[in-house]
């Protein structure tokens, strides 16, 4: 069982584990803290005071752990609608955007190498957070592809 | 290091090239990509000075290869490049350790030291497990590390790759790609890997995208 801990301690936690995402900021994390315990998901167990400035240790309730495995057991509904700035692009552009197409997939493909590089030196979490980046990267390469595919075909019709 | 200077290929069963040009340098990285068609394998095979190109010059350390006499280019594939394939093309009926050793007999070197060598090749690719079993015994990953060791085993410039992870999925892709750059890059060897994996062109330096037999604008730098 995880032990009750501090909001400094939870930031580094959250940032180690998702090791590919947004850090979290501090302010975000005791306004959340403070959310949580007004809901009854989380609460005080312990305040601190040794020389420094007061630490305030948080724990999960049973009803946080409940909310939890809800949300862990959660499946994500499937994205309804096509929403990315380089479809719009594309959907706007029509067959002007081909050359947009190839310096696009260039960038997409600088970032997986880099993301590929990191991924020898990384910990478990990053070789995670790497694999997921790559294979979005990796099916937007794709999709590029069967544009320009499409473009062509179309213009040689 | 080697070099292309306006490859054109019409003829054959092959994927046709129009004026491919492009120059790879001692110890470089580099995916050649495209749809299937694009003529990635026909570049390829020209590179190695396995086809011959019907126009244009293959260049390898000033000098040009693609008019050698055949049995002075046999030579010289045999000691300046390696080849993996899609299927290890190991021989079935050899250990891992004896086709690993292959390429050094072929070079006329002892059958001792070959396997001695060999042995260290394998275990440099980790599977020195393998090294006294035939092919057919082995897993598809095994089977390319055992190719790879083939490949770098007689100290080439260059090693042709050509979809090395095709039959493999994507962890096992993956430990191939790794055991096969992590000792092309320690031996300073030149890799020209030819897929048409994204994921897999990711771990060069550099990418040379191929569409109908030239290279695509703006991609080569």
């Amino acid at each position: 069982m995880e032990h009750p801990k501090h909001g400094y301690e939870l930031k580094k936690e959250h940032d180690h584990r998702l090791a590919g995402a947004k850090p979290l900021a501090y302010g975000q994390v005791y306004a959340t803290l403070q959310r949580l315990e007004r809901d009854g998901l989380a609460e005080v167990a312990e305040t601190q005071q040794e020389g420094g400035p007061e630490r305030t240790l948080y724990a999960i309730t049973d009803g946080g752990r409940a909310e939890l495995e809800r949300w862990l057991n959660t499946v994500e509904p499937s994205a309804p609608y096509v929403a990315s700035p380089l479809f719009a692009r594309v959907a706007v552009a029509g067959k002007a955007a081909d050359g947009y197409l190839v310096r696009q997939r260039e960038a997409h493909l600088a970032r997986m190498r880099e993301l590929t590089a990191e991924k020898t030196s990384g910990t478990p979490a990053q070789v995670l957070a790497a694999d997921y980046a790559l294979q979005h990267l990796d099916a937007d390469l794709r999709w590029i592809e069967t544009a320009l595919a499409r473009m062509k075909e179309d213009s040689n019709a | 290091m080697l070099e292309a200077r306006g490859l054109g290929k019409s003829s054959g069963r092959t994927s046709a090239l129009t004026g491919v040009s492009l120059e790879i340098a001692e110890g470089e990285i580099v995916a050649i990509t495209g749809p299937s068609g694009a003529g990635k394998s026909t570049l390829l095979h020209c590179l190695a000075g396995v086809v011959r190109p019907e126009s244009g010059e293959v260049v390898l350390d000033g000098r040009r290869i693609d008019t050698l006499p055949e049995a002075e280019l046999t030579a010289l594939r045999r000691e300046s490049f390696g080849v993996v394939f899609q299927f290890g093309e190991l021989v079935p009926e050899l250990t891992a350790a004896e086709n690993v050793a292959l390429p050094l007999l072929f070079n006329r070197h002892g059958r001792q030291e070959a396997m001695t060598v060999a042995a260290e090749w394998l275990a440099r690719l980790e599977v020195s497990d393998c090294a006294d079993q035939r092919i057919g015994e082995l897993s598809g990953g095994q089977r390319q590390r055992v190719a790879v060791a083939r490949a770098l085993v007689t100290g080439p410039r260059v090693v042709f790759a050509d979809e090395p992870t095709g039959a493999l999925d994507t962890l096992g892709g993956e430990q191939v790609m790794s055991a096969l750059l992590g000792a092309a890059r320690s031996s300073h060897t030149a890799v020209v890997l030819v897929t048409h994996d994204n994921r897999v062109a990711a771990y060069a330096d550099r990418e040379i995208a191929l569409r109908d037999g030239a290279v695509l604008a703006g991609v080569d730098r």
